[in-house]
């Protein structure tokens, strides 16, 4: 119930924020435009309308899961509105879950709104609903889990433009692990090895969650990969929100 | 005047003189920059695919798109300024790597490499990309024959990539039929027809089918001035009309351009045109 509270708390204080509405308002027109550019594209138009509107919900996902997720905490200290929860009844794990599962709750309102949006793009102008898309969607979900995470975890001791700074190039990284990993095998220098696979376990793997390529090429994906990737996602936010609560607990408020 | 209409009227004079210094200067940037730029646009190709692929982050396939726009739009300038295409290949490289089952980058790159820019062996290993990335679709195998016997005359290789094409899952029945009109009429210009036909009818592609309809016209336009050839020799004359090329019995009837153009006989010139005027190059 205490987490309930805050995460109802959260959602209404992440729905006032106008930074939610511009990122909002540039994905639709972003997943519009493929409208505009189909025509230029030789034939290619319902291909690229597909990847421009998921890379449009993709990158304007992450845009708020950081440039919201990285305030989540920090403004509830500077503004000093902690202090009047801290003595409340309300353990700091429920507070910080509660803040999390917030933003994750506006997320998935986003995403469901611009998903509806490609739907209905793609019903119009193929006359065919493609349920696969959904699947892309449902991966891009859990991303914004694991992205929601890093940028809560850097959150609760560092400032938002450094949780800003260090969730991006966290995104970055987790989508070149593969190719970390690719450069370990081909070194010869053992440290290179080490650290490569080192970085490709221990870093998320965001591309797990890419499979946006196939779904617009009509390539089907196996349920048992989209559950691996979803129980990946889910384990790795654990772990990222564990972290977050023992960073947040030895803050002295 | 009063002072303050002689205040507005300066404003608008200070405005007006300050936007044309605005349209002035932009003009002299955009001159200036203009040959750089020019340049700047070719280097975009030159970054690999692999490393593209590494910075796009997960989004490239979204890259993939703008590489295919930007190829379109290189294949239009070159096409219709020197005709010199250097980096169509590493393009459609670059594309493929980027999106490995962009299918149509593969078979149209490689039809624009086979005829435009005159490199059959870079389309050959494109292809040839394409079918170790996608060993179930026909598409590429049958394109690669459609190469091998349109722009090479190896009929044997084209025969034998039309019956590879035909024993995939998907594959029309036309792929079987090619491989037994490559294996027994190789060089069969009316067989090149209908395989441009065929790539005409199926293609979205408006520059394909242009390639396409462009070859149809030349081809038969070949034909019908060997019958011409041949009418001059039994006449002594030549046909004031192509008609006359039915009426002897060279042809039973005369050809039609899948766009619905006819064929006319340019007697002054002694060749075959289009009804619809000679082919451009920009056609």
């Amino acid at each position: 119930m205490r987490t309930a509270a805050v995460i109802r708390n959260t959602f209404r204080q992440a729905v006032r924020d106008r930074v939610l509405y511009v990122l909002f308002f540039f994905g639709i027109l972003t997943i519009g435009s493929g409208a505009v550019i189909g025509p230029l594209s030789l034939g290619e138009a319902p291909k690229i309308s597909k990847d421009l509107a998921l890379a449009a919900i993709s990158i304007f996902g992450v845009l708020t899961a950081i440039l919201i997720g990285t305030r989540l905490v920090y403004e509830e200290i500077e503004k000093k509105t902690v202090y009047l929860i801290v003595p409340k009844p309300i353990k700091r794990w429920q507070f910080l879950l509660g803040k999390y599962l917030g933003l994750m709750c506006v997320l998935a309102l986003i995403l469901l709104a611009m998903t509806v949006v490609l739907v209905l793009y793609v019903y119009l102008s193929e006359g065919k609903f493609q349920f696969c898309l959904l699947q892309a969607v449902l991966l891009t979900f859990f991303e914004l889990a694991v992205v929601t995470a890093v940028a809560t975890f850097f959150s609760t001791f560092a400032t938002p433009v450094g949780s800003g700074i260090f969730t991006f190039a966290v995104f970055f990284v987790g989508h070149v692990t593969r190719d970390l990993r690719a450069l370990g095998e081909i070194s010869d220098s053992v440290a290179v090895k080490l650290f490569a696979s080192f970085a490709y376990y221990v870093l998320p793997n965001l591309s797990n969650f890419n499979i946006r390529g196939e779904v617009v090429h009509g390539v089907s994906v196996p349920w048992s990969q989209l559950v691996y990737a979803m129980s990946y996602g889910l384990m790795y936010a654990v772990i990222l929100l564990v972290a977050s609560v023992l960073a947040f607990q030895r803050r002295d408020f | 005047m009063s002072r303050d209409t002689l205040k507005k009227i300066l404003t608008g004079v200070f405005i007006c003189a300050t936007a044309c210094g605005v349209f002035l200067t932009q003009s002299s940037l955009d001159r200036a920059r203009a040959p750089r730029e020019a340049i700047v646009r070719e280097l975009m190709y030159f970054p690999s695919g692999r490393f593209m692929s590494a910075v796009t982050v997960g989004y490239d396939n979204l890259a993939a798109d703008l590489v295919w726009l930007r190829a379109i739009q290189y294949y239009g300038e070159h096409r219709l300024t020197d005709l010199k295409f250097e980096y169509l290949g590493h393009i459609f490289d670059i594309l493929t790597t980027l999106d490995s089952r962009f299918i149509n980058a593969y078979t149209f790159g490689s039809l624009l490499l086979a005829d435009d820019a005159d490199e059959p062996d870079r389309a050959l290993a494109l292809l040839d990309k394409g079918m170790r990335n996608n060993p179930h679709d026909w598409r590429i195998p049958f394109i690669k024959g459609f190469i091998y016997y349109v722009f090479l005359r190896d009929f044997y290789r084209a025969g034998r990539y039309f019956r590879i094409s035909s024993g995939i899952e998907g594959a029309p029945d036309m792929a079987a039929r090619f491989a037994s009109f490559a294996f027994q009429k190789g060089g069969d210009r009316v067989t090149a027809i209908n395989l441009w036909s065929e790539l005409y009818d199926r293609s979205n592609n408006e520059l394909e089918k242009l390639t396409a309809l462009r070859s149809i016209k030349e081809l038969l336009m070949e034909i019908l001035e060997e019958k011409v050839a041949e009418f001059s020799e039994r006449f002594g004359r030549s046909p004031d009309r192509l008609e006359e090329l039915v009426e002897a019995g060279f042809v039973q009837r005369l050809p039609v351009a899948p766009d619905g153009d006819h064929f006319v006989y340019n007697a002054p010139k002694k060749r075959v045109e289009p009804a619809s005027g000679p082919l451009k190059v920009e056609d």
